[in-house]
């Protein structure tokens, strides 16, 4: 069932993002210390130890909830509205602060651009999922 | 009172349709700008390109492929869509990797590189789900009727994939020397992200042909054509120097134009059987 899939497909990624971001090895996240002080996962998504945790959790979530379509339904609504919501205070912090090269959320939480846009398109894909109907067969 | 053909395992699902119709938005908001106006490219594209003539070469790549979706758009038939999103899935995975070596060469914030970010985010994640959503509501079409491609352009299309694609990841690996050899100034971000054309254009359609259905192959060497043909404007008009001294002055114009001979001569010939 593509529902189950997709929400296992977005689950193991999260969980691969956490696990690497926690790797002690460099150059997988390399440090950027123009803006707050973050590292880059594989160059792209600022982090932190909190934001790996996140990570993780949102991804062994997935993993569990595609055990069937109603859970991954539901974890599909909830992890879309959170992942949105999430993009939506991101890119209004860094509109208010003049868009700088990343940012802490609620002063925990590094984000940037490439972070923002991952939740968007992770987030848009969860509500999709939550939404799509299950195709009869032609 | 209206009759409609009942869907079978060759249709295209509606989530398909759609998500081509949000690449076209996508990649038609890159390639309209950087291709007719490549000297601002500096002011609003999504990472450092100096250079008009790499603008438009970037550009041309996106402008002949938002033409192309909007033809994929209007396919009926699964088999003629399927490559092409496979090959997007290709380009989507290296360039995001282009990407996370050459972070510092982007500007965060423009709106072109939010939305190239969020359209090379999506595809890694939702194609796959699109495969499974295809075959769960139309099954796979095992054996596709109709012609073959023929042997020699088989032979052909695997001999040339043998090249490009070592060549590719050459461009890849090597960016900063390719960039030393390069007939214009070119930033090595960008020679990193022009090897990913290397790789789709040269080596895709000889490594993803499979049981070799010309009609699964012949959108792909459509947009091939195109590739190859809106590559040349960007190599000979005069936007600057092109130093054709360079080592690379030479095969970077026959490049496209093996692409378009390719084509022309894959499609004229498989037309004619």
């Amino acid at each position: 069932m593509f529902i189950r899939y997709g929400v296992r497909l977005i689950g193991v990624t999260y969980v691969v993002l956490g696990i690497l971001g926690f790797l002690p090895i460099d150059a997988l996240h390399p440090f950027h210390g123009e803006g707050v002080g973050a590292d880059y996962l594989l160059g792209l998504v600022a982090i932190n130890w909190l934001h790996n945790l996140i990570h993780l959790a949102i991804g062994v979530s997935g993993v569990w909830a595609a055990t069937s379509v109603e859970r991954s339904r539901l974890w599909g609504w909830v992890t879309g509205v959170v992942l949105l919501l999430v993009f939506a205070a991101g890119m209004l912090q860094a509109a208010l602060a003049g868009y700088p090269a990343d940012q802490l959320l609620l002063g925990l939480v590094p984000l940037n651009s490439p972070g923002h846009m991952l939740h968007l398109a992770t987030g848009g894909l969860a509500l999709y999922l939550a939404r799509a109907r299950v195709p009869s067969a032609g | 009172m209206s009759t409609r053909a009942l869907p079978d395992a060759s249709s295209v699902t509606r989530a398909a349709r759609i998500y081509i119709g949000l690449v076209i938005l996508a990649i038609a908001s890159f390639g309209l700008p950087l291709y007719l106006y490549p000297a601002g490219a500096a002011g609003y594209w999504a990472w450092t390109v100096a250079e008009p003539r790499t603008a438009m070469l970037i550009g041309s790549i996106y402008f002949v492929s938002s033409i192309f979706y909007v033809f994929l758009y209007r396919q009926r038939e699964w088999l003629r869509v399927e490559m092409s999103l496979r090959s997007l899935f290709v380009v989507a995975a290296w360039l995001l990797v282009a990407a996370m070596f050459h972070w510092d060469s982007f500007y965060p914030y423009r709106p072109l590189a939010l939305v190239w970010l969020a359209s090379y985010y999506l595809p890694l994640f939702f194609l796959p789900i699109l495969f499974r959503l295809q075959r769960e509501q139309f099954g796979v079409v095992d054996d596709p009727v109709g012609p073959r491609i023929h042997g020699t352009w088989r032979t052909w299309l695997w001999a040339r994939a043998a090249v490009s694609l070592p060549l590719a990841i050459g461009l890849f690996v090597m960016a900063p020397q390719a960039a030393a050899i390069w007939p214009w100034p070119i930033e090595t971000v960008n020679v990193r992200m022009l090897s990913g054309q290397v790789a789709l254009f040269g080596a895709f359609a000889g490594l993803a042909m499979k049981e070799g259905a010309w009609r699964r192959l012949q959108p792909f060497m459509i947009i091939t054509a195109m590739m190859g043909l809106a590559h040349l404007p960007a190599y000979l008009l005069p936007l600057g120097g092109y130093d054709w001294a360079a080592p690379l002055a030479w095969p970077l114009i026959l490049m496209p134009l093996e692409w378009l001979g390719t084509s022309l001569g894959m499609l004229l010939a498989h037309r004619a059987r």
